[in-house]
């Protein structure tokens, strides 16, 4: 109740702060501290003359919001956002800003806003900031920065505000406008704030345009060795086009008897006529490389920085140089089981991303459905990697299952720290090599300190 | 959202010495001021710079921090939370530091992360997003002005130089090149408006301490803080006074001659308008073996006797007092505390108590002069000392230096409740004593207080209510929230003595401000009086009801039985005995009662009568006692009461005992 309650204070905090922050400038916002600081120290007007200093500053900012109705500034815009963006690097787009009146526009400074998303209650009950172990005791226990983090993480990005010194009448011109993402997946660009400063320079005149948009932001990627020979081929039934579960191959190997079961598009129907038998036309059978990447999404009770990271591991997996005709199967689990397959003309390493900047922690069903998954699709996989978010029995199991199917499996564990505790009956134990444990906020690292040994 | 082009830049040239400057002259630090202005502004015009890192950074700003908690802890450990205007007219030391080394320093600004411990450690590790570099300077230039305000200088410069400072600010931070006229109009647009705003404040802080006032003066009593007062010196406008009845004192027939002084409590401490005394301890006061009086000081004499009313808000409470105590009787409270200084504390139920003071006016039994009682505070030291050798005081001995002292009031000052000129703080007393020479008892008795010191004599300042005021309707003494008064103590002779240069008109005066409704209230205030103290004697549980809770209730009842409608079941009217309604009581018992508390000792107010007759039986020796209370107990609580052969065997026994004790 007590919870609820602060956390509904909170989001009327943060949204006074950010109208406030919106409505006056830095002059306006030392003035508005001033005020504050002469009410404490001249709330007793005979102890000190800081009254003074507060109907001044009192004063100014009340003749500075007087002045904001005779502000005009009638502008259009237009957004050119590019294809994608990466998480924490910087991306830049364009912004087309159009004076259409007839008189010049001066002191300009536009904010572009993102879509703000505030977590429910019980999300944010749930909500670990890694932040928080750098705030105070204070900050951790009320959890008013944590919710900032979180909002400010939920929006996705931080966009910094443009100025525009002068704009002439009926003329335009274009402003680099350059974003940092801080999440994977889309964002929804809402709105844009035009804002015109009143002579004091103290407070601003905001016209909110409608302008939406949506870029999507891939997941972080890291530097991957080769984990595989990419050589190992395995028998492919029905060939590439059926290995993606589509069509046939191609190439044309014999004609014979229909057998039951035979599907009536391969009869040769010139042949039966011929024959007065059915006859079914049979196809090359193919031998490539395929690999399958295994995604652990349920993430429980564990911090979300390991899911970003899993899916940052294989992001940068899936992203990586691979051999021409090897194919690669992205299994996961979220609402339902996923399983994509890239590469030989298939799906491109950019859909591949785009899937994986929209992967969701998975909480709806037990792990044991992306065993099956991953077993259902084992055979037919020249080997397997399995990016996990911890070394459990459940996930040992998957391991233990997929190597009795004479798979390579390489594993990599996602995980707090690099210590891992390992029973003696580790699957992996006898494949040091191909068991890697990377700690979550310092992968590259991790891998960099890896990656000589394995090859 | 810190948008990076919304930063603030650094000050222009000049402005924050012009910051020190102001500050220094409200201070009284100039020399410091103009020192540190110079060490400020060298870095324009010089152009060495030291490259200070991240951690030194951090190392200064630790520094400042633990400059601003010395000077905190030291200037509260001397003033208390007084002291809040003293740190504040500090700050600009304390940060000076962490301002040097930004100016002095190659990059010119500090990151937050210097300033803020957890982002800080966040950017230790490399996690921190945004760590943008700041200007300290207008922050600074803040602090300064802040700073100054907490001087004693006059009002009018102080708001010109304000003025002044804010639009050499705000111009530098305009933010297009043009529109001169426009800007100036606003900013004296902006100007104006904030000094006819001081008006405004002014009168609201005395429109909001009126009213708050009003609304403590109406749902809660007064409640004297025996550590700590603040007065009303320097307030502007009219003092406003209450009408209401804090204290009833019956004399017992006696007439006060003049005005009879009950104290509260003495402060030893004065500074910016509040007296304070922090040797106030407390140590229990034991009654005597009958458990009916507590006597403060032993052997002290003290004959004459006053019994006071008095309203506790709390379950304890200062309670006002004769000067010249010597015990307390006639009290249910259930333990007393008094102080070196004759601050007596009552533990009781919250309500009206009643009490007698025993007292005499030979002499006041306070403590011997402490050194807190010959100190000036620093601030009217050399103001006081001016006038003593004005008077020539240091010459005279005490008791001819204390007729000058009252002479000197009597002569050149007059009573007023109005403050109409307002000064900076610390100059109040200042003002009283060398301009205007109005002013109510605070200005008076503090003063005093002060002068008397400033001669050589040990004084205090008593508080406590000044009593004269006669009500017929009561057939008692009144003390109003009016009669409020403040005196002063001198020591003479080996003895405190009451110093009170308050002219004596202040008593007509504070009437003149007394509201048409007076009687009305007045009136009110005594049925209530009356209907909260009338069960004193009888409750035997020490917890009385508010019973004019009750009074709505009783006129219901009354009503109803007036207009017959409800009369109870004839059963049992028909069969219960008249007692059973109401008691009656038994002539006989109560004439006993009345001998046996004649003849041995009385009955405390809370105890019970089985217990008082076996302290009875067993040390005067009687017999039987108990049967007759048995039956009296019947009589008065069976719900069938006694027989008549058994109502006639209570006469009796009353009748035989009381013919055993003559």
């Amino acid at each position: 109740m007590v919870g609820k309650l602060l956390y509904r204070n909170f989001i009327l905090v943060h949204r006074l702060s950010h109208w406030l922050r919106l409505r006056f400038t830095a002059a306006g916002a030392l003035i508005g501290y001033c005020l504050i600081a002469a009410a404490v120290f001249g709330i007793d007007t005979r102890q000190t003359l800081a009254y003074q200093i507060f109907t001044l500053c009192a004063g100014l900012l009340a003749v500075a919001l007087l002045a904001l109705p005779f502000l005009r500034s009638r502008i259009t815009l237009q957004r050119a956002l590019p294809d994608y963006a990466t998480v924490g690097q910087e991306c830049e787009y364009r912004l087309t800003i159009t004076n259409p009146g007839r008189t010049t526009q001066r002191n300009l400074l536009l904010f572009d806003e993102l879509e703000t998303v505030y977590p429910r209650h019980q999300d944010f009950r749930r909500m670990h900031d890694s932040g928080d172990r750098y705030r105070n005791i204070v900050d951790r226990i009320i959890g008013y920065p944590r919710l900032v983090a979180a909002i400010h993480k939920l929006r996705g990005a931080s966009i910094q505000p443009v100025a525009v010194a002068t704009l002439p009448a009926a003329g335009s011109l274009q402003q680099t406008v350059s974003l940092r993402p801080l999440r994977r997946g889309y964002l929804y660009f809402h709105h844009t704030l035009v804002t015109a400063t009143e002579p004091l320079g103290l407070c601003r005149r905001i016209a909110r345009q409608p302008l939406t948009g949506a870029l999507l932001v891939l997941p972080r990627r890291y530097r991957l060795p080769p984990l595989f020979p990419p050589g190992r081929r395995k028998y492919q039934r029905g060939g590439m086009h059926l290995a993606s579960s589509v069509g046939d191959s191609q190439e044309f190997f014999s004609l014979r008897d229909y057998r039951p079961g035979d599907p009536l598009r391969a009869i040769h129907w010139r042949s039966y006529a011929r024959k007065g038998e059915p006859v079914v036309k049979e196809y090359q059978d193919e031998y490539f490389s395929r690999h399958g990447l295994i995604l652990d999404t349920f993430l429980e009770q564990r911090p979300e920085l390991l899911l970003e990271e899993a899916v940052s591991v294989a992001a940068s997996w899936a992203a990586g140089p691979r051999h021409q005709d090897a194919l690669l199967d992205l299994i996961f689990i979220a609402d339902r089981s996923y399983h994509y397959t890239g590469g030989r003309g298939l799906a491109g390493t950019e859909n591949l991303l785009e899937i994986l900047a929209c992967v969701q922690p998975c909480a709806s069903v037990p792990f044991s459905a992306l065993t099956r998954e991953a077993l259902r699709h084992a055979a037919t996989s020249s080997a397997l990697i399995c990016v996990l978010l911890d070394w459990d029995e459940p996930r040992r199991d998957l391991v233990r299952k997929l190597r009795s199917l004479q798979v390579p499996v390489q594993v990599i564990i996602i995980a707090k720290d690099r210590e891992l505790s390992r029973p003696a009956d580790d699957p992996m134990r006898d494949q040091p090599q191909h068991f890697w444990v990377l700690e979550a906020g310092a992968i590259q690292q991790a891998i960099d300190h890896l990656a000589p040994r394995t090859q | 959202m810190t948008p990076a082009t919304t930063s603030l830049q650094g000050t222009p040239p000049f402005l924050n010495a012009a910051g020190l400057l102001l500050w220094g002259w409200q201070c009284n630090f100039l020399s410091y001021a103009v020192l540190m202005a110079g060490v400020i502004e060298i870095p324009r015009v010089l152009r060495w710079r030291i490259p200070v890192s991240d951690q030194e950074f951090n190392l200064v700003a630790d520094l400042s921090a633990v400059l601003l908690l010395a000077v905190s802890l030291y200037i509260f450990s001397v003033n208390t939370y007084y002291g809040i205007y003293s740190i504040l007219a500090a700050l600009p030391f304390t940060f000076f530091l962490l301002l040097l080394a930004q100016r002095y320093s190659v990059r010119g600004k500090i990151r937050m992360s210097s300033l803020v411990i957890s982002m800080r450690r966040a950017a230790r590790d490399g996690v921190l997003e945004e760590n943008p570099a700041v200007d300290l300077t207008y922050p600074y230039l803040l602090v300064c002005i802040l700073a100054a305000s907490a001087g004693n200088q006059q009002q009018t410069i102080f708001y010109v130089l304000l003025v002044l400072i804010f639009a050499w600010s705000l111009w530098w931070l305009k933010p297009r090149p043009g529109g001169v006229p426009l800007w100036l109009a606003l900013f004296l647009l902006a100007a104006a408006a904030g000094y006819g705003g001081q008006v405004g404040v002014q009168r609201l802080q005395a429109a909001v301490e009126e009213t708050i006032m009003g609304w403590f003066d109406l749902f809660t009593w007064r409640h004297r803080d025996p550590m700590r007062t603040v007065t009303a010196i320097g307030a502007l406008g009219k003092l406003k006074l209450s009408d209401r009845i804090m204290v009833r004192v019956d004399t017992h027939g006696e007439k006060i001659a003049g005005r009879m002084l009950l104290r509260e409590t003495t402060y030893t401490d004065y500074g910016y308008g509040v007296w304070t005394n922090f040797r106030h301890t407390l140590s229990l006061v034991d009654p005597t073996p009958d458990g009916t009086s507590w006597v403060v000081h032993k052997g002290a004499g003290g004959r004459q006797r006053v019994t006071i009313s008095y309203k506790l808000d709390d379950d304890q409470g200062i309670i006002p007092l004769p000067l010249g105590l010597t015990a307390i009787t006639n009290t249910e409270a259930s333990s007393i505390n008094a102080s070196a200084f004759n601050a007596i504390v009552l533990e009781l139920h919250p309500g009206w108590t009643r009490y007698d003071a025993m007292y005499t006016d030979a002499a006041i039994h306070d403590v011997e002069p402490l050194p807190e009682d010959t100190s000036l505070p620093p601030i009217y030291r050399e103001s006081m000392q001016r006038l003593a050798r004005e008077l020539q005081l240091e010459h005279m001995p005490p008791a001819r230096a204390l007729a000058t002292i009252e002479n000197f009031f009597a002569e050149n000052f007059s009573y007023s409740l109005t403050q109409s000129e307002r000064f900076p703080r610390g100059r109040y007393l200042d003002k009283f004593l060398f301009e205007n020479r109005r002013g109510h008892c605070e200005y008076f008795a503090t003063a005093t207080v002060l002068l008397l010191r400033a001669a050589g004599i040990p004084a205090r300042y008593a508080v406590g209510y000044a009593i004269d005021e006669y009500s017929a309707l009561e057939r008692q003494y009144l003390g109003r929230g009016s009669h409020a008064h403040s005196w002063a103590l001198a020591y003479l002779d080996g003895s405190w003595r009451v110093v009170d240069t308050t002219p004596p008109v202040w008593a007509a005066a504070d009437d003149g401000t007394a509201s048409l409704l007076r009687p009305a209230v007045d009136l009110w205030s005594w049925l209530t009086y009356t209907l909260d103290t009338w069960d004193l004697k009888d409750d035997e549980q020490g917890t009385r009801l508010p019973l004019w809770l009750a009074l709505p209730v009783m006129v219901y009842l009354l009503w109803r039985l007036w207009t017959g409608k409800h009369r109870l079941p004839g059963a049992l009217t028909q069969s219960a005995p008249a007692a059973r309604y109401g008691y009656v009581p038994h002539p006989g018992f109560q004439a006993l009662l009345a001998r046996l508390e004649q003849k041995y000792f009385q009955r405390g107010k809370a105890e019970p009568l089985g217990a008082w007759m076996a302290k009875v039986e067993s040390r005067a020796g009687i017999r039987g006692l108990p049967a007759i209370l048995a039956l009296y107990y019947r009589r008065r609580f069976d719900p069938r009461g006694l027989e008549e052969p058994e109502e006639a065997r209570l006469t009796q026994l009353c009748h035989v005992k009381l013919g055993e004790i003559k």
